[in-house]
């Protein structure tokens, strides 16, 4: 158990490397765990500037709609230019010019009025709601009535309706599914990263040629030696993802509804496992240590960005989008790619993963006997 | 407890080692000389089985190499020439390590570990890694690492390069001491001086092959440089260069002013001889001094090269 020691004494030599990123992974994670359940919206008082070409009776009935609770200045008649420099300097939320055929419009359902407003603010998408709930309730009456009753539409639109949730667990669970998501997303990054360093490094130190001389004189066989390299970097590495793991389940403990979290565990396994077989193969490939520090960075930011851990996979265009499919990374997102996803499903992720991972020690096994056999 | 035989080993066309053979006895320390690329290491590494070999044979210990016999090579400890210690490790967590590789028990290995580290004169340095050592307690930690498990037969390659003269008087004497409790030594070293001083045989190698072998004595008598004698004297009849060159086994005698340079064929009683003829002749000197061929003449004659080459 000589080389078995070593190897985890050389991991506890590498402990002011892993701390702070591990305190940094948490302090991050706490952070977003924290925050992520604020978003609120309230409606506001806007101002808005109304141009009435119709002065109709609708026309009146929509402004007097908007007059509840907003500042409502109604004009005949103004340049759209001056309009557009009014919301552009944030004198006015928005401005809506009526349609001279404002009545025909509603009856038909065609567009009958006109918004200019600030598409980034918030206050444009109330205003957009408002006029669009009034004009759907004209149009109802047109269709209904055959005539607008006004009396009836102010009742319409200001009937307050009592409404009480009586189970918001459907919503809690997917945001809690979400947060749990996005942090076994960075997790599967921070678990990348600090194996191949601490692995890396470690390696390239202990496949240098004379200390290899050295060990291989010893009489300890090769099988022997393989397996306590391979079983103290296991434990290592299944000791980093139930640090990851325990920690999802920490921070989100009074929250565990809707997050997989067996196929989580598992991610994280087969992740770690992974990294393994790549970084084996790595270092029967060099033992320069600056090559090992370059190709960890390289590869674990290149395989997060290219499968979705940093930037969500939707907003990929189609060609990255098929060149992600064909990422481990991107499989391992797919193990727990729905809160309800059942382990039939993730089979084939599963597998994709368990392949690459194959693929790799393979590669390694036969850089390292090449390796080998042109050291010595 | 060393004996190779014959030994051919080819890398493609190049033969790099060519019907090389040698052996070695208990408590002897063995220098393999030769220059750079003549095939020691080579010899070295297919003696510890770190390489395979075409033809011939290698025993330790009475039992042929092979790379899976973990008896023979418990027995074994080699230094080589890089520094094999790991940066991150302190002075006895490298030590511990290597002879971890051969004793299991933590006991005995603490133990063994310690007197290693004391008998290497690192026992102030324990805690340091080898990144705050000099160059020449860096070696020390190399041959350590190399001893502690108390080896049979030592593979010493070119251990005081680039050290200190304190370190490498240290590194000497720790070979010499090593020798006198009962292991044996294989010794490669560029300073012919160090190897005359600690080598009880040495084996001469050039182009794989091993040109001569023996002691110092044996290899002197090998080549035709003899030993010369040079004496002063205060005295000297007219006659006295024709007399000294009728002395047994002179070959020449170069005279300046009253000091004689006589050179001799073989190396057999001439500076008795020589002292008897003075006796004879009541002839008086004020200085006698005798040169055997050193270690450096012998090698220059036999392969026709200065060690560094």
């Amino acid at each position: 158990m000589t080389i078995f020691r070593v190897i985890l004494l050389h991991f506890w030599k590498y402990k002011w490397l892993i701390l702070p990123l591990a305190i940094v992974f948490f302090l991050i994670a706490a952070m977003f765990s924290q925050f992520s359940d604020q978003g609120e919206f309230e409606s506001q008082s806007l101002r808005i500037t109304v141009v009435d070409y119709s002065e109709s009776e609708s026309s009146e009935a929509l402004i007097d709609y908007l007059e509840h609770g907003n500042q409502v200045e109604v004009v005949n008649d103004k340049a759209r230019s001056t309009l557009e420099e009014a919301v552009f300097l944030s004198e006015i939320h928005g401005a809506i010019i009526i349609d001279p055929n404002f009545e025909d419009l509603v009856q038909q359902g065609d567009a009958a009025v006109e918004i200019i407003s600030d598409e980034r603010a918030t206050a444009s998408t109330q205003l957009e709601t408002e006029i669009s709930k009034v004009l759907m309730f004209m149009n109802a009456q047109y269709n209904e009535l055959g005539q607008l009753d006004t009396e009836q539409l102010d009742t319409a639109l200001n009937e307050r309706v009592e409404v009480s949730l009586n189970d918001d667990g459907l919503a809690s669970s997917e945001e809690n599914y979400n947060n749990a998501a996005a942090y076994s997303n960075f997790a599967a990054y921070w678990l990348m990263l600090l194996l191949m360093l601490t692995i890396g490094n470690l390696m390239s130190e202990y496949n240098k040629p004379e200390l290899q001389k050295r060990i291989i004189a010893a009489p300890v066989s090769s099988t022997s030696s393989a397996i306590q390299i391979l079983s103290s970097q296991s434990l290592v590495g299944i000791f980093a993802t139930l640090i990851m793991f325990f920690g999802l389940v920490g921070l989100y403990y009074d929250r565990l509804d809707g997050i997989p979290l067996g196929k989580i565990l598992v991610a994280l396994l087969l992740i770690t496992l992974f990294t393994l077989a790549m970084q084996f193969a790595i270092n029967a490939l060099t033992t320069n240590r600056f090559m090992v520090n370059g190709l960890a960075n390289l590869i674990t930011l290149g395989l997060a960005f290219m499968s979705g851990i940093f930037v969500p996979i939707e907003l990929f265009g189609d060609t990255a989008r098929r060149v992600a499919e064909f990422l481990p990374l991107y499989h391992y997102t797919q193990i727990y790619g729905a809160s309800d996803i059942t382990w039939s499903e993730t089979i084939p992720s599963i597998a994709v993963l368990l392949l690459y991972t194959v693929a790799f020690l393979i590669i390694g096994i036969i850089f390292n006997n090449q390796r080998k056999s042109t050291q010595l | 407890m060393i004996s190779v035989d014959k030994v051919v080993k080819r890398y493609k066309d190049v033969i790099a080692l060519d019907h090389f053979s040698f052996h070695a006895g208990k408590n002897e320390i063995v220098g393999l000389l030769g220059p750079n690329g003549c095939g020691k290491t080579t010899a070295i590494n297919c003696m510890l089985s770190l390489l395979k070999f075409d033809q011939g044979t290698i025993e330790l210990f009475g039992q042929p190499v092979n790379p899976n016999n973990n008896k023979t090579k418990a027995r074994i400890g080699i230094v080589p020439q890089e520094l094999a210690i790991f940066e991150k490790l302190n002075v006895v967590e490298n030590v511990d390590f290597f002879c971890g590789l051969y004793v299991k028990n933590p006991a005995k290995r603490k133990e063994l570990v310690d007197e290693a580290i004391n008998f290497v004169g690192l026992e102030k340095y324990r805690k340091f890694t080898p990144g705050h050592l000099s160059g020449g307690l860096k070696r020390r930690l190399n041959i350590a690492c190399g001893i502690a498990h108390k080896p049979d037969i030592l593979f010493l390659d070119e251990p005081t390069v680039a050290v200190d003269a304190q370190s490498r008087n240290f590194i000497l004497d720790g070979v010499k001491k090593m020798k006198d409790q009962g292991t044996t030594v294989i010794y490669t070293t560029h300073y012919l001086e160090e190897a005359e001083d600690l080598c009880d045989s040495f084996v001469i190698m050039d182009n794989g092959r091993n040109i001569a072998a023996g002691s110092l004595e044996d290899l002197q008598n090998s080549i035709s440089t003899t030993e010369s004698i040079t004496v002063k004297f205060i005295s000297e009849p007219d006659n006295l260069k024709e007399l000294l060159e009728n002395i047994k086994n002179v070959n020449q005698v170069i005279k300046s002013n009253n000091t004689y340079n006589i050179q001799f064929d073989k190396n057999n009683n001439n500076l008795t001889n020589l002292i008897h003829f003075i006796e004879e002749n009541s002839l008086t000197y004020t200085e006698i001094r005798s040169e055997q061929p050193s270690l450096s003449n012998i090698f220059l004659e036999l392969t026709g090269k200065e060690l560094r080459d």
